[in-house]
């Protein structure tokens, strides 16, 4: 009996240190081991964050699932039918693990699929869960998807995979040679719920292929460096990626380019460059500054091939961009500049700084521009500026309400802002004496700075034809819990006359995240003029429309946003506030600024009066 | 989905992942009991090998040594440390915002803690980035800590470093590791909070000097990553 046990014991004891030694030194080789025996292989993997919108026009973000308790993802294409025989099937797990905390979500990684047609195939299906538009393909080709209905489970925890392939064995690949249920979705959440071993953890899915213009067999081509990467980067990264400028490196060269490859695959996979934040869904701007799908894909491409030079002259070197020019209209009239220097500290969140200086022209007068030139780009986040009689002033009605730039205001410049006149045929009354209020939102860039901003008034050589008014449909009568992710608010702003409409911006402060400009007009027809999913307070542009808008009388302009006050709004100052109006950076604000002018055919006189 | 291959290599360093002393206990001449006892300890061990690499890293590991030029051509060699209490390495690059605007919290550490035996190097294996670069980012940002130039990569591979602002904490009696990750959470991807929730570097040298143990000693860092030179092999085909 000894001996038996002894026998057994030894063998035992083999057995173990022979997987323990192959773990050690050759993991790959348990790895087949593992799979030969059904054992828990490791197809693990990382996956990266990604920002995609889906088919309703909603900003999701994977690592914003870090509350969930799985994330999983399902590839899919328009008239499959190996999605369509899926999608009880997915409707049915969704609806028993979302109750668990489970996210689902399918992604439309085929190009000729738009949103009007995934809509309309989803509700054909009965799928009421998000479809994320990979139009890029930069999220397939990160995960490796090349066919639909390939499932992709993610731990929120570590984001490593705990689960790939099909959803069940009626929809795997005949390749597939796993023992165990036939539920392998099911399964897997279920016991990855449970904290148990997931087993089988890979499978391989039966699915129509989807063609990735990405994949290994297409990029035989080098990407060329010279004519395709280069030209890219000139237009949408060097701009802010030069010398003085707002980026945090320059572009200046391919080997700057090439230290930092990894870094443009991550930032175009989490869309967090270029900074453009319309859904492409909706108008169109003359300063768009979003990536094609195409160039995205070039730039992808170019950095999985290890980011080569090739042969031609470097672009980026032999073509720097002309220095920042101080007025880029032109030497103005008048010039006003903070009397003295502004100190901003190493670090820290700094209060908006409002400085009042008294208007330089000596007669009421039109402009034909107004420019703000920030001294220091490094730590200029924003300036407004608005305008107030010195009575006004006096009073201290400045800080807030009509004066604090919620109506409109009178110049601006915002990370991103372009200097440019006013529309065509309009202009600016600014009266004389008027108090020109700069509000100054200061960011610390790590060192001690300086910063003494100017703003250049142009004056138009005659009345123009008409004015530009800058004004806004504002809400200040919300509250927003503790907690609260989104937190809806709407405001309106009615046209009395016929208007012209060149512009839009939101404003939020950090617990910004959604904003939407629709159009309703007088006939009840609606119209979505702009759609920011992702509201970035870093970045507040002006989004100018490539075709001024007309809208008749009585259109009435909604605005509709939400604050997110949860702890995954990585901006939140303090979740756990309740916030109201304010303009500190710590309250929150909900304005859609708009620049229009009566519609010239109205005859109407244009009135006078400031901007704010 | 495509890693830098730091991640997943063995370092060139022998790092020791389990403790050596539940691997000693193989007396088995007692019967049953003792047998299954020994089963499980084993079985354990390999599990805890197999997972190190891909989740809590190389806390236990030991760093090896190295000898860099820092920007101001001063040498800088690890194991002569040896009077040092600990030894923090933060990787940075020119050019990269987390790690610039980190750099006012980095000083305050050194300020608080060289004081009491800590020695605080950056490292900067950004291959674009020479002396003078980094000379110059140094100056603009008052940087009076050493900035070692890592040209060849070899320390941030042998580490396996991946981002810029991460820590790397070296007890110089062992060498080993005693903190691995972010400096605080105070700043993101584009977002800067007034005040980090969480002080990790400081909470680890603070628990180390008093010979505390260490929690978290493995956090996530966010930073810029670091591009390895040699052009990275991807895993699938």
């Amino acid at each position: 009996m000894k001996k038996i046990f002894a026998g057994v014991g030894i063998f035992l004891v083999l057995g173990v240190v022979t997987v323990a030694l192959l773990q050690h030194f050759k993991p790959e080789a348990l790895g087949k081991f593992s799979k030969l025996i059904g054992g828990p292989a490791a197809p693990e993997m990382k996956v990266e964050d990604f920002y995609l919108l889906d088919h309703q026009g909603r900003a999701q973000t994977l690592y914003r699932q870090s509350g969930s308790k799985a994330v999983v993802l399902i590839s899919t294409a328009n008239g499959c039918a190996t999605v369509k025989e899926a999608a009880p099937k997915i409707k049915a797990l969704r609806d028993k693990f979302a109750a668990q905390g489970v996210v689902f979500w399918m992604i439309d990684s085929n190009p000729q699929d738009d949103r009007a047609n995934i809509a309309k195939e989803t509700a054909q299906l009965g799928l009421d869960l998000p479809v994320l538009e990979d139009r890029a393909q930069l999220v397939a080709t990160a995960l490796g998807i090349g066919q639909t209905c390939d499932v992709i489970c993610v731990n929120p925890t570590n984001w490593m995979t705990f689960y790939r392939g099909a959803i069940d064995r009626q929809l795997s690949d005949q390749k597939t040679k796993v023992r165990g249920p036939n539920n392998y979705l099911e399964n897997a959440l279920t016991k990855f719920l449970a904290k148990k071993t997931v087993s089988p953890n890979r499978t391989l899915a039966k699915g129509t292929p989807i063609h990735l213009a990405l994949a290994k067999d297409s990029t035989s081509k080098p990407i060329s460096y010279t004519a395709e990467v280069a030209p890219v980067l000139q237009k949408s990264c060097v701009p802010c990626h030069s010398p003085g400028n707002i980026g945090p490196f320059a572009m200046s060269s391919y080997e700057k380019v090439k230290s930092r490859s990894d870094t443009i695959r991550e930032v175009l996979l989490s869309q967090r460059m270029p900074p453009w934040h319309a859904d492409p869904h909706y108008g169109t701007f003359v300063n768009e500054r979003g990536l094609t799908p195409e160039q995205a894909q070039t730039l992808e491409r170019w950095v999985e091939q290890g980011s080569p030079r090739g042969d031609g002259e470097d672009p980026l070197a032999a073509h720097p961009p002309p220095p920042a020019e101080d007025w880029p209209l032109g030497k103005p009239d008048f010039i006003v500049k903070f009397p003295k220097p502004q100190e901003i500290a190493a670090s820290g969140v700094f209060d908006y700084r409002y400085i009042p200086i008294r208007s330089p022209i000596p007669t009421n007068a039109w402009l034909r521009a107004a420019v703000v030139k920030p001294g220091n780009r490094k730590v200029v986040h924003h300036i407004l500026v608005l305008v107030a009689t010195p009575q006004e002033l006096s009073s201290g009605r400045l800080r807030q309400g009509q004066a604090g730039g919620i109506n409109g205001y009178f110049s601006a410049y915002v990370p991103g802002y372009d200097a440019v006149p006013f529309p065509e045929g309009s202009g600016k009354l600014l009266p004389a004496g008027t108090m020109l209020i700069f509000q100054v939102h200061y960011t610390a860039d790590g060192k001690a700075e300086t910063d003494q901003s100017e703003m250049g008034l142009y004056l138009s050589k005659e009345k123009p034809a008409t004015e530009l008014h800058t004004r806004s449909a504002f809400n200040v009568r919300f509250e927003i819990p503790p907690g609260e992710p989104n937190q809806e608010t709407e405001a309106e702003y009615r046209f009395t006359k016929d208007a012209v409409l060149y512009d839009m911006s939101p404003h939020m402060h950090l617990r910004g995240s959604w904003f939407s400009f629709e159009a309703v007009y007088p006939d009840g027809k609606k119209e979505m003029l702009l759609s920011v999913p992702h509201y970035d307070f870093k970045w507040q542009h002006l989004y100018r429309l490539a075709q001024p808008k007309r809208l008749p009388a009585g259109t009435r302009l909604i605005c509709r946003g939400a604050h997110d006050n949860s702890p995954l709004n990585a901006d939140n100052p303090d979740p756990s506030k309740t916030v109201h109006f304010g303009d500190q950076t710590f309250n929150e604000m909900f304005i859609g600024y708009f620049n229009y002018t009566d519609a010239p055919t109205s005859g109407s006189v244009a009135k006078t009066g400031g901007g704010g | 989905m495509r890693q830098p291959q730091a991640v997943w290599q063995r370092p060139a360093v022998a790092v020791d992942r389990i403790p050596d002393s539940q691997t000693g206990k193989m007396h088995c001449n007692r019967g049953t009991l003792r047998l299954l006892t020994l089963i499980i300890v084993c079985l354990s061990a390999g599990l805890g090998r197999a997972d190190a690499p891909s989740r809590m890293g190389r806390e236990a590991g030991k760093v090896e040594n190295f000898l860099l030029l820092d920007h101001e051509g001063k040498s800088r060699e690890l194991y002569r440390q040896t009077s040092a209490r600990a030894v923090v390495l933060i990787f940075t690059t020119s050019g990269c915002p987390i790690i610039e605007k980190s750099t006012s919290t980095i000083k305050a550490l050194r300020d608080q803690f060289a004081s009491r035996g800590v020695v605080f190097w950056l490292v900067d294996s950004n291959t674009d980035d020479d002396a003078k670069t980094v000379r110059e980012e140094a100056r603009n940002f008052a940087i009076d800590l050493p900035v070692l130039l890592d040209h060849t990569q070899s320390v941030a591979r042998s580490v396996g470093a991946t981002r810029t602002a991460e820590a790397f904490c070296i007890e110089p009696k062992s060498w080993k590791l005693f903190y691995r990750g972010a400096i605080d959470d105070r700043l993101g991807y584009g977002t800067e909070k007034q005040h980090a929730s969480h002080a990790y570097l400081e909470n680890a040298l603070n628990n180390f000097l008093a010979g505390k143990k260490i929690k978290p000693a493995r956090t996530e860092v966010k930073g810029c990553l670091i591009h390895f030179e040699t052009p990275v092999q991807t895993e699938q085909k």
